[in-house]
C-alpha cells in the first residue's frame, strides 16, 4: 500500500508543483526538520533562510487544504463588514472577515483549520464562514492598516468637532462685539 | 537530532532559559511559544526525549487553541524522528477528522466542477453546430434554475446568449446572471449566492479590489470578453480570475492555454467584471 503522505509533505509536492522549489530544497529543508526538530512550515519562512515568501506558502497550503487564498492588500473591506468580528478576536485568531453575501461571511484566515476560531466567528455573527487563506502577516497588516485608518478617521471626527466649536465660539464672539456695538 | 558542540558557559545559559521556561510552561500550559523556546534549549543540549515530549505539548497546546495546521505539523515532527509513536498516530487521526468537517471544502477550479461528458449530450440536442462542443455551463446552470424551480425554462431561454465563437466581441458579453436581474426576474445577489453555494467558489466584490490591470491585458480580450472572465490579480504563481459563471469550462480552457500559471476562479457581480473589462481593453 503507498504510504500516505504527510500534510507537511503535501505542502511541499505543491511548492515544487509549482516550481517554488526544488526536490533538492526538499530534501535539505527534511534534514533540517529532522536536526532541529522544527516544522516545515516555519523553517520554509524563517527569517535567516527564507525559502519562500508568506504568501507562496498561503497560496500552497491553501491548494493542499482546498481553500481560496486572499490578496488582502489589494481589497478594501466595507467596515461593515470588518466590524462583524470584533478586532480582539481578529487579532487573536489570526483572521479578517473579508466580504459577505446573505447570510455567508467570507473570512481570510491563516489557519483556515483553526476550528476555534470559526466556533466563535459563527457564534458572534450568526453566519455561515466561508474560509480564504491568507499569510499570518498579510492578516497582521490588515488588522493593522483598518485600525490606523480608523484611529485616522476617530482624529479626523475629533479635529471637524474642534474646528467647528471654534467656529461657533468666533462668531458667538462676532455677534457679542455687535451686540455690545449696537 | 543536533550533536551538541557547546562551551560550558553557552550550556550554562541554555539550562537557566530550560528553567525558567519549564516555570512558565507549568501555569501556562499551551503557551507554545515558550514551549517551542523550551524545545529548541532541549534540541541544542541533544535531549531527544525531552524534545519529543515538548512537542507533543505544543502541538496539544495548538489543538486546545484550535490551530489543527500547526498542530498537525508539529505531530509530524515528532513522526519523523519517532515513526512508530501509537499516541501522536492516534492523534493525527482524531485531529484529521476533525479537519475534514472543518472546512466548507470550496473548489479551486471551475473546470472541476462540471462533466465535459453530460453537458456535451445536452448540448448536442438543443444548440448549434457552431457551440456544439463547447461546455459554456449552460447544462448545470439549467439545473441550478430551472430544475430547481427557481425560474421558468422560458426565462432561461429569454437571458442565456449563446456565444457565436465565429464573432470577436467588441464589449463584454452580458452574464447570464445580470440578464436575470435586468429582467426582474430574479435578483443578481440571490443568483451570487447561489452560485457560490453550489460552485463552492468564494465571491469577492471587485468594487472594492485594487484589480491589476495589466495582468487583465495581458489576456486576449476576445476571450474575457466572449465569457465575460476577468483575470484581476496575481499570487504566487497562479492567477486569480474572476467569473459570474463558475461553471464555464470553455473559458477555463480558453483562458488556460493563454497562460502558464494556474487559474484560481472567484465569483464576483457581473456589472463590476463588465466594467474592468471595458476599463482593461478599451
Amino acid at each position: 500500500m503507498a504510504k500516505i503522505k504527510s500534510f507537511a509533505e503535501r505542502i511541499a509536492d505543491a511548492l515544487v508543483e509549482d516550481g517554488l522549489l526544488s526536490p533538492n530544497q526538499i530534501e535539505e529543508l527534511l534534514e533540517r526538520q529532522k536536526k532541529e526538530g522544527a516544522r516545515l512550515v516555519k523553517l520554509l519562512i524563517d527569517k535567516d533562510r527564507q525559502y519562500v515568501s508568506p504568501d507562496d506558502l498561503a497560496v500552497c497550503m491553501g491548494r493542499v487544504l482546498n481553500v481560496p487564498p486572499i490578496n488582502l492588500a489589494r481589497i478594501n473591506i466595507l467596515p461593515d463588514v470588518v466590524d462583524l468580528v470584533p478586532r480582539e478576536t481578529a487579532h487573536n485568531h489570526k483572521l479578517v472577515p473579508v466580504s459577505r453575501l446573505d447570510n455567508r461571511l467570507f473570512l481570510a484566515m491563516a489557519d483556515p483549520l483553526n476550528v476555534m476560531a470559526l466556533d466563535d466567528v459563527k457564534r458572534i455573527t450568526k453566519l455561515e464562514i466561508f474560509p480564504l487563506i491568507a499569510s499570518e502577516k498579510a492578516i497582521t497588516d490588515k488588522l493593522n492598516a483598518i485600525d490606523a485608518a480608523k484611529t485616522g478617521s476617530m482624529e479626523d471626527i475629533i479635529q471637524d468637532a474642534q474646528k467647528r466649536s471654534d467656529a461657533e465660539a468666533e462668531s458667538d464672539t462676532i455677534e457679542s462685539v455687535k451686540e455690545s456695538r449696537d | 537530532m543536533a550533536t551538541p558542540t557547546l562551551n560550558p558557559g553557552e550550556e550554562a545559559q541554555l539550562l537557566q532559559t530550560i528553567e525558567m521556561f519549564e516555570v512558565i510552561v507549568q501555569s501556562q500550559s499551551s503557551d507554545t511559544q515558550s514551549l517551542e523556546i523550551l524545545k529548541e534549549a532541549y534540541s541544542k543540549l541533544g535531549r531527544e526525549d525531552d524534545v519529543i515530549n515538548t512537542s507533543k505539548r505544543i502541538a496539544q497546546g495548538y489543538l486546545q487553541q484550535g490551530q489543527l495546521s500547526s498542530a498537525i505539523l508539529e505531530y509530524e515532527t515528532v513522526l519523523q524522528r519517532r515513526p512508530d509513536d501509537a499516541d501522536v498516530r492516534a492523534a493525527l487521526m482524531q485531529i484529521e477528522a476533525k479537519a475534514s468537517s472543518a472546512v466548507v471544502q470550496p473548489a479551486q477550479e471551475a473546470v472541476a466542477l462540471a462533466s465535459v461528458s453530460e453537458t456535451s449530450v445536452v448540448r448536442r440536442k438543443a444548440r448549434t453546430a457552431a457551440s456544439e462542443e463547447v461546455d459554456d455551463g449552460r447544462k448545470t446552470m439549467y439545473k441550478i434554475f430551472v430544475e430547481s424551480k427557481i425560474i421558468t425554462a422560458g426565462d432561461f431561454d429569454l437571458c442565456w446568449r449563446n456565444v457565436d465563437l465565429t464573432l470577436t466581441p467588441t464589449d463584454p458579453v452580458e452574464p447570464f446572471i445580470q440578464m436575470l436581474h435586468e429582467k426582474g426576474i430574479f435578483l443578481i445577489d440571490k443568483s451570487l449566492r447561489l452560485l457560490s453555494d453550489r460552485s463552492r467558489l468564494a465571491y469577492l466584490p471587485l468594487d472594492r479590489y485594487d484589480v491589476e490591470m495589466d495582468l487583465a491585458r495581458g489576456f486576449p480580450s476576445d476571450v474575457c470578453r466572449r465569457w465575460c472572465v476577468l483575470p484581476f490579480d496575481r499570487m504566487s504563481k497562479a492567477i486569480l480570475v474572476a467569473t459570474a459563471n463558475p461553471f464555464n469550462q470553455q473559458a477555463a480552457k480558453e483562458l488556460g492555454e493563454a497562460t502558464t500559471h494556474r487559474l484560481l476562479w472567484y465569483i464576483a457581480p457581473p456589472n463590476d467584471i463588465v466594467g474592468n473589462l471595458r476599463k482593461a481593453f478599451r
